[in-house]
């Protein structure tokens, strides 16, 4: 933790500016905290409304979780199909990306319409905007493997399975993880989308409600948990990534030591 | 020219290897009728100018690329040479992921073979190449010349009686090349495995081979054989070695008469 904030020192420090700039200026001018409540009461009321903020967000959790397992899950396999099938790769593949340029926000409340006010509806959201980055960054993966390094393999009489546990999915777990981290921060917001659009909980339901009362201090406390959230969620992916893939950071280092002794 | 070199039993062959690349724009022929023989426990090696089908030949030798017409024997015998040949290709092809003993164990986990039993023996072999303590490195954190030995144990750990190396030297300085010359002759020497050398390396040619052929422009054809009487270890400056060197030198630079 001591290390995190000292990586983060100037970010905490800038945070902080604005905060107090933000609090000064609600009390410079007079703003009537129905309007916009000063930083300190918006954290008087996380404080203070923390249980009903949590069971929110215990809702708006399992959406997401549920989205990116779908969205994850997915968008590998058929990254998996896209990559071993030249047929479907001509067939699919233009269609995916084609799919992107449909805001898929104008077709949330269809699927409220489908699949209802409850817990599928907001996963399905979520899970389709996960599902893009996933299927187009593990496709690179996949094909990043040099030719030689193939060669190699199939000298020694490789099976396909060999070369795909070998080789290919080690090398494509990199883009693996840039595409769940770009997923994971968008699935949040899908979800929250989801809720705006028609819900019975979870933090976007509460943003809608508390705002529909005036109580802007509670929608930001709603905003700052989601944030909150988004940021949980990036972190334990960076710390898994990590864990996982050590070697990459191993090579950066001795770069970083070789750069200063040549 | 080939009378002078006799034929052990076990020899490799390549017999009138033709290949062509066919691609939307027309047609490359690479390789046109070329025949060479590795007898077992030398060292031969291919020069040629760069871009003249080496690494093609040494590709359909290993088994990944097949040829258009001719046929590799081996004993007399035709062979399919897939999975027959431990080839290092150009680049090290090194695993970023693996360790360092790892990645030399590459062959063994393919073959089925323990993982413990081909662990131990590869920790051998590091000590051998000087790479002890660096077993469990990542390929990044190792040294141009450190890394090209260890494609090297890789290769040899392969297990397979021919080596195809494909320039395991070309992307080292002059002097860690240098280094590395002596050192692989010596190791050969000690491993006694049959090697196939590519180069354009005149130099290395003649100071690692027994057999030398020198290969034409696109597409090859075997210009001409050398069998390289030295005694080891040879003398970059001995008057054998500048003799055979400027002769070498003198057919690559002059205009095939020969087609």
């Amino acid at each position: 933790m001591a290390k995190l904030i000292s990586a983060y020192s100037r970010t905490i420090l800038v945070l902080i500016l604005l905060l107090l700039l933000w609090e000064g200026a609600v009390h410079l001018f007079n703003v009537p905290f129905y309007i916009l409540p000063p930083p300190t009461r918006v954290l008087f009321v996380f404080f203070t409304k923390l249980p009903l903020l949590l069971s929110h967000a215990a809702t708006t959790i399992l959406e997401i979780g549920l989205g990116i397992f779908l969205g994850a899950g997915g968008g590998i396999g058929l990254a998996l199909l896209i990559f071993y099938s030249p047929a479907l790769e001509q067939g699919i593949y233009p269609l995916i990306i084609a799919s992107q340029m449909i805001p898929i926000f104008a077709i949330a409340p269809l699927l409220v319409v489908w699949f209802g006010y409850g817990l599928w509806s907001k996963a399905i959201v979520a899970a389709l905007i996960v599902f893009f980055p996933i299927v187009v960054n593990t496709v690179d993966g996949l094909r990043s493997v040099g030719e030689e390094t193939i060669d190699l393999l199939r000298s020694l009489r490789a099976s396909e399975r060999q070369i795909f546990r070998m080789v290919r999915l080690p090398a494509s777990l990199p883009f693996l993880f840039s595409g769940l981290k770009i997923g994971v921060t968008l699935s949040v917001v899908g979800a929250t989308i989801g809720e705006w659009i028609g819900a019975k909980k979870g933090l976007g339901y509460l943003m809608i409600q508390s705002n529909a009362l005036l109580r802007i201090d509670l929608v930001f406390a709603s905003i700052m948990t989601l944030s909150l959230l988004g940021l949980l969620l990036f972190g334990a992916l960076r710390i898994i990534e990590q864990r996982l893939l050590r070697w990459r950071t191993a090579g950066e280092e001795n770069y970083r030591t070789r750069g200063i002794g040549s | 020219m080939e009378a002078t070199i006799s034929r052990p039993a076990a020899t490799i062959e390549a017999e009138g290897i033709t290949k062509e690349f066919v691609f939307s724009g027309g047609r490359i022929p690479v390789l046109d009728r070329v025949s060479i023989d590795v007898p077992q426990g030398t060292w031969v090696t291919i020069i040629g100018p760069s871009g003249c089908g080496k690494t093609t030949f040494l590709k359909i030798l290993a088994g990944i690329l097949a040829p258009d017409s001719g046929e590799i024997l081996h004993d007399a015998q035709r062979i399919d040479p897939r999975g027959k040949a431990a080839y290092m290709p150009q680049s090290d092809t090194l695993l970023p992921w693996r360790s360092a003993l790892e990645n030399t164990i590459l062959a063994s986990e393919i073959d089925g073979r323990p993982r413990e039993a081909a662990r131990a023996e590869a920790r051998e072999l590091f000590t051998r190449f000087g790479l002890s303590g660096f077993e469990n490195h990542y390929p990044a954190e190792l040294s141009g010349g450190m890394r090209q030995r260890l494609a090297l144990i890789r290769t040899f750990l392969a297990h397979r009686e021919l080596l195809l190396l494909d320039e395991p030297l070309g992307s080292l300085d002059a002097l860690t090349r240098a280094t590395m010359q002596e050192w692989l002759r010596s190791v050969w020497e000690e491993l006694g495995k049959t090697i196939l050398l590519v180069t354009h390396d005149v130099e290395e040619a003649i100071l690692l081979s027994d057999r030398i052929y020198l290969f034409s422009d696109r597409p090859a054809h075997v210009r001409q054989a050398f069998a390289v009487r030295l005694a080891q270890p040879r003398s970059r400056i001995s008057d054998r070695f500048v003799a055979l060197k400027g002769e070498i030198l003198g057919l690559i630079h002059a205009k095939e008469a020969d087609g």
